[in-house]
Order: structure tokens, then C-alpha cells, then sequence
């Protein structure tokens, strides 16, 4: 496993893994057996309503009224959540986050159980997110670039105060890394946030056996792209301890 | 790393991850262009992520309304979407009823176990007609209990005095 930094103070507001399957044994029942053997860790249980069909086909994710009902298993306090519906699990967490191990073993467990309620045929695509969300201080451009090493490049005197920056690299003819960054308005805690997200994702020939090794080899991705991404002001902002 | 309208790739099928753009897909020699109509990846992690469903909402909501606490109203919102398409209309609605300056502010309540009702607060100045404002909300509750009786049920309205 590859040293990461630690920081006190992370501006990490979420981590998602998600797993998009083909199975041969769905039924309506499979959440409520799922959720037998999950309640312990996550007693919430709740349907998102009317819910909504998300598909990964041959046109790649699409959008529909489907059947789809999203199911998610929540812990007590909110923060380890699992959602499943008929062709995709994922694994959410909110922080406090405990670290990329329990992180790790939180997705395994998911799967291990994903893999003894459901027979999977095939993994159409795997992806492993961070969301940040990181304190800017103020919106200008020029802030911005104090924070990121990535940035637009605009004309000298530009009074530019949104940024919305998306990058897709593909990687190893298989995966795609992808970053985004987004200056936010004014919220609670925050005068001037910005979101930065961090994806990589396997859209082919991924397999439900190699999860294990693929996680880590994403994690290592995904922590590169963020160290290399912000700047050494940036990363002071979130106290290294380590 | 590759600026999304100039991505570098070679057997790397990309129209099955990118979204609704032209995409100008370079290899050494090559250049081709490929049409997105589909959704990018990041997009569509707005409906498998529980802070960036919580941004949508969030931005949706926000030219309109204040939140009392920092993430409660929204994840009520996000297992509630038909409240949440709602709320903007409410908010025109009893904006236009006033002369007054209003402030929308979101609370979410427990009332009992089990059972949540998400307030709007609408800070007023004292010069409001309270009685109007009152009949105002009695009427507002009779028609959306008649159009919409699964969002009235989970709706209250309450006038805050010398808010403004």
C-alpha cells in the first residue's frame, strides 16, 4: 500500500465507491435480504421515492424513469451509507472519515455481501470518488490559482469570480481519471468554498474478483492527483500531521 | 493531464464516459470528432453522492432560502423531490402577497417519532397584517391540501415578526 499524508483537518465531505453489475437472480426481495445481513452496521433503511433508472449501456450512463428504486441502508449516525438497487451498489462515506483502511474494509464487507445475496454476471464499470470541499477565503481568480495548481488561463485583468474546470485522462486503455473543480457561493461554514472532486473510474474489463486490488490501485490515483493538484498554501490549510 | 475538449487517447473508447459535448479525440496523427448526447461520469455522480445531491439542492434553493442548520433541511429535500420542486413557487407565491421585505428561512422539526415537518420561516417586519398573513396561510393550506395533500402533509408555515 502506498504512504499517503494525513492531514488533521481533510477537506474530504464524502467518498463514494460505486460498482455498476449485471445480475441474473434480482428480485424486489434481495434489499430486505440484503438488509438482514447489513442491519447491524446500518439499522436505517429507507427508498428513494419515485426513484429513477440509472443504466450503464452500450451509450454509456444513462438516465431514465426505469424501475430502478434505489435502496439505502443508513448507520445510526448517518455517515456510512450503502445504496443498492438492481445493477449498482455504492458505498458512501460522510465524514467523520476514519481513514482510507476502514474506509476499505467498509466497501469489502458491502461486497461480500453484494456477492452472497446476488449472483453477479458481470461489472460493467467500478469507480472510487473524493469530494472536497476547500475553503478559497475569497472568490477571485487570483485566489484560486493561490490554492490550485490547475487552472484557466484568462486574459490579464479578468474579474473572473465562477470557475467550473472539468479534466478526463484515460488511463492505462481502461480507466479514466477525472477531476473537476467548482467555485461554490457562500454557505454555513464556508465564505468561499470550492468543490474538488477526484474520479477514477474502470469502465472496462473490470472484474467483481480484482475489486480488492482495484480499490487500492484507485485510492493511489486518486490520493496522487490530490497531492499534485494544490498547492503547498492549500495543503497547509489542512494542517499536515503526518 | 488533458483539458476536456482536447483529450488524448488512443484505443481508449471514450464515447461511452464523456458527456454532452463535442469531444476532439487526438492521437499523435489523429484527430476525430465524437458527439456526447449521454451523461459525463461526473454528472451522473450527483445522484449516487449524498454532498453533491445536497450541493444541487442547495444551489437550487439557495436565491430563495435560508437553512436553519447545515445539511437537516436538505436531506429532508432529497428524499422528498416533490416537496423540493414545490418550494420555489411557494416562495414566489408568498413573495408576491406582501409589500413587504420577506426572508424564507428552512427548518426542519421532529415532531414526533417518526414524523418530520419541514417549516418555512417567512421573516416579516412588525407592520405585516397579521391577520391577513393568517388567513393567507389557511387558505394556502386548503388548496395545497386539495392539489398536493403529500406535500401538505409534510409543510407548515409560520410568520416571524420583526425579522426584518
Amino acid at each position: 500500500m502506498a504512504k499517503t499524508k494525513k492531514y488533521s483537518n481533510p477537506p474530504l465531505t464524502e467518498a463514494v465507491f460505486e460498482l455498476f453489475f449485471e445480475s441474473s437472480n434480482w428480485s424486489p426481495a434481495i434489499p430486505g435480504i440484503f438488509y438482514n445481513k447489513v442491519q447491524k452496521r446500518y439499522p436505517i433503511i429507507s427508498q428513494s421515492p419515485g426513484g429513477f433508472g440509472i443504466s450503464f449501456g452500450p451509450k454509456g450512463l444513462q438516465l431514465g424513469s426505469g424501475n430502478n428504486d434505489l435502496t439505502q441502508f443508513k448507520s445510526t449516525d448517518g455517515t456510512s451509507i450503502i445504496q443498492l438497487s438492481n445493477n449498482l451498489l455504492t458505498v458512501n462515506k460522510l465524514p467523520e472519515y476514519e481513514g482510507w483502511e476502514s474506509y476499505k474494509l467498509m466497501i469489502l464487507k458491502a461486497l461480500d455481501v453484494l456477492k452472497e445475496v446476488l449472483d453477479v454476471k458481470k461489472v460493467n464499470r467500478i469507480g472510487l470518488k473524493a469530494i472536497n470541499k476547500i475553503e478559497i477565503n475569497k472568490a477571485t481568480y487570483e485566489n484560486f490559482k493561490e490554492f490550485f495548481t490547475v487552472y484557466p488561463v484568462l486574459p490579464e485583468g479578468s474579474n473572473t469570480s465562477s470557475i467550473h474546470l472539468n479534466y478526463e485522462t484515460p488511463v492505462n486503455f481502461d480507466s479514466v481519471l477525472a477531476i473537476s473543480l467548482a467555485t461554490l457561493n457562500k454557505e454555513k461554514e464556508y465564505e468561499a468554498p470550492t468543490l474538488f472532486q477526484l474520479y477514477f473510474t474502470k469502465i472496462k474489463n473490470a472484474k467483481i474478483q480484482e475489486i480488492e486490488d482495484w480499490i487500492e490501485i484507485a485510492h493511489g490515483h486518486l490520493n496522487k492527483a490530490f497531492e499534485v493538484s494544490l498547492t503547498d498554501k492549500c495543503k497547509k490549510s489542512f494542517n499536515n500531521v503526518q | 493531464m488533458y483539458n476536456n475538449t482536447n483529450t488524448s487517447t488512443s484505443q481508449l473508447d471514450l464515447t461511452s464516459i464523456s458527456g454532452n459535448n463535442v469531444y476532439y479525440l487526438t492521437n499523435n496523427d489523429q484527430v476525430k470528432v465524437v458527439e456526447h448526447k449521454e451523461m459525463s461520469v461526473l454528472e451522473a455522480g450527483h445522484l449516487l453522492s449524498i454532498e453533491l445531491k445536497r450541493q444541487k439542492i442547495r444551489s437550487e434553493l439557495e436565491g430563495l432560502f435560508l437553512f436553519k442548520t447545515k445539511n437537516n433541511e436538505l436531506d429532508f429535500l432529497a428524499s422528498h423531490q416533490d416537496l423540493r420542486q414545490l418550494l420555489p413557487s411557494i416562495g414566489d407565491f408568498f413573495k408576491k402577497q406582501f409589500v413587504e421585505e420577506m426572508s424564507f428561512c428552512l427548518e426542519l422539526m421532529d415532531e414526533e417519532s417518526n414524523w418530520q415537518t419541514l417549516f418555512i420561516n417567512i421573516g416579516v417586519s412588525s407592520s405585516v397584517n397579521w391577520q391577513e398573513a393568517n388567513e393567507l396561510v389557511d387558505s394556502f393550506f386548503d388548496n395545497m391540501f386539495d392539489l398536493y395533500p403529500r406535500v401538505a402533509e409534510k409543510l407548515n408555515i409560520d410568520f416571524v415578526a420583526n425579522a426584518i
